[in-house]
């Protein structure tokens, strides 16, 4: 018997916010918005996982550099478990 | 002739010490940089943050932003000049475009609206006050007509 093969589920994947909305400014002044892109641990979150474009994802990661060096934004947040 | 360019200078002062010599510390910078500049566009005070980690055993610090046009070679001698200010925590000078300089007019837009409601508020109160004393005054005359 010929099993049916399954169908892979093609998703159409988000469009960027930096694209979509020309207003959003990536700079290191706005750190509330760069808050968004680092994780519980103070890491940049990947764009796999943001849905940042490419060109977005390169300024990101360039200001959220900078608000750290200002110490805007933490370098490293420790979990204890 | 090389152009001039844009760039913008965030610098974290201690906040140890008394108010008007960090006043006086802002003032000092700015006067670095209007020497070494072209042309100075403006400064915004972002006022006294507490810190994402502490820097040199401080936890809290004064930011201010400058915003200025000068020469390829100025930014080195601005921040080798800040360097030797002991006040200075850190300080980040940067290439910007020109949609810094909308920012820095936000930003004096909000100081000044800020500005205008807190006048307001401290006049709303002192009415309120004003009401307070009248009735107050009223109501001792009306005591004392009874008392008669």
């Amino acid at each position: 018997m010929i099993k049916k093969k399954k169908r892979r589920e093609h998703r159409r994947p988000k469009p960027c916010q930096f694209c979509k909305d020309s207003t959003l400014q990536i700079n290191y002044k706005n750190f509330k918005l760069l808050r968004r892109y680092i994780n519980e641990r103070g890491k940049i979150v990947a764009r796999r996982n943001s849905g940042v474009c490419a060109r977005h994802q390169r300024q990101l990661a360039r200001e959220i550099k900078r608000a750290r060096f200002l110490a805007l934004v933490p370098y490293s947040v420790y979990i204890y478990r | 002739m090389a152009e001039s360019q844009l760039y913008e200078l965030t610098v974290i002062f201690d906040s140890q010490g008394e108010e008007s010599d960090i006043q006086r510390e802002f003032d000092i910078v700015q006067s670095l940089i209007e020497k070494r500049c072209k042309e100075f566009i403006g400064r915004s005070e972002w006022g006294q943050r507490d810190f994402a980690y502490p820097i040199k055993k401080r936890k809290s610090g004064y930011y201010v932003y400058y915003l200025f046009r000068a020469d390829v070679e100025a930014p080195g001698l601005i921040s080798s000049a800040i360097k030797m200010d002991e006040k200075v925590l850190r300080h980040l000078l940067v290439k910007t475009k020109p949609s810094a300089i909308d920012y820095l007019n936000k930003q004096k837009q909000i100081k000044e609206q800020i500005e205008r409601d807190v006048s307001e508020i401290e006049e709303s109160k002192r009415d309120l006050e004003k009401v307070e004393e009248k009735t107050t005054e009223n109501s001792g005359s009306i005591v004392d007509e009874q008392i008669e």
